[in-house]
């Protein structure tokens, strides 16, 4: 399934389910995902991450809820709990796969959606400088402890130092790209022209309507 | 920084869409780094039925990318697709939300950057960053009651939650964005044109 297709399909079920009071359908959620997880051969740290990671939230709130609730408070917190694990199981349907799918993702977007070559090329650039962001970030603690100061994150000078960098950056990516050949807002030719299937469509309607019709019985 | 377009008011030019990019990058993993500390923090006050204090008062520093965007490039939209960025960075990285991150982030920039907008986007100074905090504050603290479940509380925890926030904003995406200001028009190193 092409990954913009996958994204959109995705987004428009996880904003319905902000929505839904109804612990039966972020269970169906959580459920059908499982299922389809069970085809995209995770690796074990995988299915850990998706099990371990929203304890805390889904558990924040639940226990929230039931102290400081009021009126069907108690529904409600059992509604978060399974709505942070559907949140994260559906968007795992996408996030787990987009370093496979990334290149296609980013072409989608430009040549099917009519992005801005402009903002897709400095999306791709700044993907590829994120490793270097994180190593900056220590650099710029580890300069200022050796010079005795420890920066925390509610001191300006720590923003300072990294709004600084990134004006240097994007400035020496914007002449690099243009040296490259970048020229904004002219007519790009593609090596490798994006199609979307009819079927990837297809399934975006079938699921979509699917779940329309999940909540035509109104369980919540 | 010679480019084909000569009318930059009214399109984004490539140097203003990768400075807004890496100034989101930025941020998302500056508070990346934070993340074992928010979860120390939320796990200590999940017991006692707390935990949502611990993203009230870390909020304002996961907003910061908005009204930093904006200062910066100075365009309408700017704060919007800031925080959007960030947002998109801190989902990469697995944030606990899931795609929800996303929802959150168009939410939390279109809430901040109502403040400047609301002023006419002609004031980029003190008073827009605490207008962006206030807007900010009150538009994804309507987005909660919806996504986190707050209409389900007490009018005492809302209230707290809601001064909580508000707090937190101001600090992080008020006096802190002021200062930092300060510090960059000292160093004179943004020109603009």
């Amino acid at each position: 399934m092409n990954p913009l297709i996958k994204f959109t399909t995705v987004m428009i079920i996880a904003l319905e389910l902000t929505f839904i009071k109804s612990v039966t359908i972020n269970i169906i959620v959580i459920g059908v995902s499982a299922f389809l997880y069970l085809f995209l051969k995770l690796s074990w740290r995988q299915w850990l991450w998706l099990f371990i990671l929203p304890l805390l939230p889904g558990f924040g709130s639940w226990f929230s809820l039931m102290y400081f609730g009021t009126g069907d408070h108690v529904h409600m917190a059992w509604v978060m709990l399974s709505r942070v694990f559907a949140y994260l199981w559906l968007g795992g349907l996408f996030t787990l796969k987009i370093n496979d799918e990334r290149d296609i993702f980013l072409a989608t977007l430009e040549q099917k959606a009519k992005l801005s070559a402009t903002f897709v090329y400095a999306l791709v650039g700044v993907l590829n400088f994120m490793p270097a962001v994180s190593q900056q970030i220590k650099t710029i603690r580890v300069a200022s402890q050796m010079r005795g100061q420890t920066l925390h994150i509610w001191q300006p000078q720590l923003y300072f130092k990294a709004i600084l960098s990134a004006i240097r950056w994007s400035q020496n990516l914007a002449e690099g790209m243009v040296s490259h050949g970048f020229t904004e807002g002219a007519v790009r030719t593609h090596l490798n022209v994006v199609t979307i299937k009819k079927q990837d469509w297809l399934w975006l309607i079938i699921i979509l309507i699917a779940f329309q019709l999940l909540l035509v019985p109104r369980w919540y | 920084m010679q480019t084909i377009s000569k009318s930059k008011s009214t399109r984004w030019a490539l140097r203003d869409v990768l400075l807004l990019a890496f100034v989101a990058v930025f941020i998302g993993f500056i508070f990346w780094v934070l993340g074992p500390i928010y979860n120390l923090l939320s796990a200590a006050l999940t017991p006692l039925g707390l935990a949502p204090f611990a993203n009230e008062i870390l909020l304002g520093g996961w907003m910061m990318a908005a009204p930093l965007a904006s200062i910066l490039i100075r365009q309408a939209g700017a704060g919007v697709l800031g925080e959007f960025f960030a947002a998109a960075v801190e989902m990469l990285l697995g944030g606990q939300w899931g795609v929800a991150t996303l929802l959150s982030g168009l939410v939390q920039g279109i809430g901040n950057e109502a403040g400047f907008a609301v002023l006419g986007y002609k004031n980029w100074g003190w008073g827009g960053i605490f207008a962006s905090a206030i807007t900010g504050t009150i538009i994804t603290f309507i987005w909660s009651a919806v996504r986190d479940g707050y209409g389900s509380y007490h009018i005492g925890m809302l209230i707290a939650l809601f001064l909580t926030r508000f707090v937190s904003l101001l600090f992080f995406g008020g006096v802190l964005v002021v200062a930092i200001q300060k510090l960059i028009e000292k160093a004179g190193v943004l020109r603009r044109d």
